[in-house]
């Protein structure tokens, strides 16, 4: 397959990826456009393997995992609509999308390689042996990130709930005093 | 807040997937980027094989293959035989004329039945990492037919200055046109270019009215044989005004997509080949050429002249003139084969001799120019 055609046909599911592992557009273009210019001038032996996309996808994963490395992520999102963008996705507001929203927003504060885990699993739906073999560790290694990712999440979102309960039991208490 | 389990996980990404990034022009623009990358890595790598050497280390064969140059994404045409671009015909526009060459496709597209001042253009259709749309992005965000692309009211001719122009010096840079550019999902990118400004309406419509599909082979009423002294085939020109005619250009120089957009089957990227022309026998005045009586190869009647001016193709419709720029060497053999005639315009007799040329002509499968029902592929 021609390199041409490898990225015409995958691009777009790579730009997804990135845009799930980073959450920023910006970042998830630059960091395609780099891996892909990397893919290219190495097509040679990439062509040959089983699966070039795989391929690629781990490359992708690596160069996310090596942002902090190489340089500071200069975006900072100031708001939900600046991190939303012009593109948010039109879901009732009724539907738990607020919530979803702000799960998303939890995403982002994961150390790297549990975000990367949670994106494999969870929207590339990989099982745990490949997950393991795009971030070049053992299973239960990766099993270990999701656990911690979870418990992570969850904590927050707890937290997030009690602080939006106190408020109207500080009042219910106060009505009954 | 929702619970947090796997259904509420997979919602979240697949609710973010309208978000992520389009990759608009990012092809183009990693292909230029390869080759720089190629040398600083080839230039580290040497560095690093000195440095290895010097410290008397074994260089690993994989360090070995990545020196290699990679093949360039762009090497050689793609083939000319096959087409992909279509005019919807429920759009209210038509083509007349494709045309094939280094793996591009040109259309001739025209409004349908609104006079003799209806509004036409070309459209371009190249392969993925061969179009730069970098000039077209100042131009107005458009959607194609559910597609990203960009609009440009009043575009110079003289954009397209810094294309090569095969055969022939580029033409005076006077003008405008109106052009819409936008990528197909596949990677490739669409440019429609109008004769003269045209409305947004009419552009754009004329941009709509293209569809692409799966490559398909071209279909005419010959099946070709290959070429003497294996010429590859440059390019194909169909042009269908009341009968179809077919010219097949061969040469050593292939042209490549990068080339000028504005080459038309009429200009010949290089004269070190020959262009076939085929068209239906009927509505010609007079028998073939006059001067002198036909020979026969095989069943088929045939001229021949080493004449410059190429008489017996001057005798022929202006639409069917191949090649005419009269050189030294040069020869044309012209045959009438049942309801088709064929002209092999040859550029050089030193490189393509008669009897090559009348071997090639005898070779041909012709069908029946006036049946489209009989016509097939090109190639045999």
């Amino acid at each position: 397959m021609r390199f041409e055609e490898f990225a015409a046909a995958r691009m777009p599911s790579l730009l997804r990826y990135a845009f799930m592992l980073c959450g920023d557009r910006e970042l998830a273009r630059d960091m395609t456009q780099e891996v892909l210019i990397r893919a290219l001038v190495k097509w040679r032996r990439i062509e040959h393997l089983d699966r070039p996309d795989a391929y690629v996808r781990t490359m992708l994963t690596n160069e996310f995992l090596s942002l902090r490395r190489r340089k500071a992520v200069a975006t900072v999102a100031l708001t939900y609509e600046a991190l939303d963008g012009p593109a948010a996705p039109a879901v009732p507001p009724d539907d738990g999308f607020a919530d979803r929203t702000d799960l998303w927003q939890r995403l982002g504060t994961l150390p790297r390689r549990q975000r990367a885990v949670i994106v494999l699993r969870y929207y590339e739906d990989l099982a745990d042996a490949e997950i393991a073999d795009v971030l070049g560790c053992r299973a239960s290694t990766v099993r270990a990130y999701a656990a911690r990712a979870i418990a992570t999440l969850r904590i927050a979102i707890d937290a997030d709930t009690d602080k939006d309960k106190t408020p109207a039991l500080a009042t219910r208490d106060g009505d009954g005093s | 807040m929702t619970r947090l389990d796997t259904d509420t996980l997979r919602r979240t990404f697949s609710e973010r997937t309208e978000q992520a990034p389009q990759g608009l022009g990012m092809l183009e623009t990693v292909l230029a980027a390869a080759p720089a990358r190629r040398k600083r890595r080839r230039r580290i790598q040497a560095i690093g094989l000195a440095v290895a050497v010097t410290a008397a280390a074994i260089v690993t064969p994989l360090l070995l293959d990545d020196a290699s140059e990679p093949p360039s994404p762009s090497d050689g045409p793609r083939t000319p035989l096959t087409v992909t671009a279509t005019v919807a015909p429920e759009s209210g526009y038509e083509s007349r004329y494709r045309e094939l060459y280094g793996g591009v496709e040109r259309l001739g597209i025209e409004q349908r039945g609104v006079g003799s001042d209806r509004a036409a253009g070309w459209v371009w259709v190249f392969p993925p990492g061969t179009f730069d749309p970098q000039p077209y992005r100042t131009g107005e965000p458009v959607d194609v037919n559910g597609r990203p692309g960009y609009f440009v009211p009043r575009a110079e001719y003289a954009h397209d200055r810094s294309l090569p122009f095969p055969g022939t010096p580029m033409p005076p840079s006077t003008g405008f046109d109106t052009r819409v550019a936008w990528q197909a999902p596949d990677g490739r990118w669409l440019l429609y270019r109008s004769h003269g400004e045209q409305s947004r309406e009419v552009a754009l419509g004329a941009a709509r009215s293209v569809t692409l599909s799966e490559p398909q082979d071209a279909r005419g009423p010959v099946a070709l044989p290959d070429a003497p002294g294996d010429l590859p085939i440059q390019g194909v020109g169909l042009r269908d005004e009341g009968g179809l005619t077919l010219e097949v250009s061969y040469g050593t120089t292939p042209v490549t997509a990068k080339d000028d957009p504005a080459w038309t089957s009429t200009t010949r990227a290089s004269l070190s080949g020959f262009t076939l022309t085929v068209f239906p026998h009927k509505g010609l005045r007079d028998p073939m050429p006059v001067d002198e009586p036909p020979y026969r190869i095989g069943e088929i009647e045939a001229w021949y002249t080493e004449s410059p001016t190429y008489p017996y193709v001057r005798r022929l419709p202006n639409a069917t003139l191949p090649n005419a720029v009269a050189q030294p060497n040069a020869a044309a053999l012209v045959v009438v084969a049942g309801t088709c005639v064929a002209i092999v315009a040859i550029d050089d007799t030193r490189q393509t001799p008669r009897a090559a040329a009348e071997a090639f002509v005898a070779d041909i499968d012709f069908r029946d120019c006036d049946d489209p029902s009989t016509w097939g592929p090109l190639l045999r």
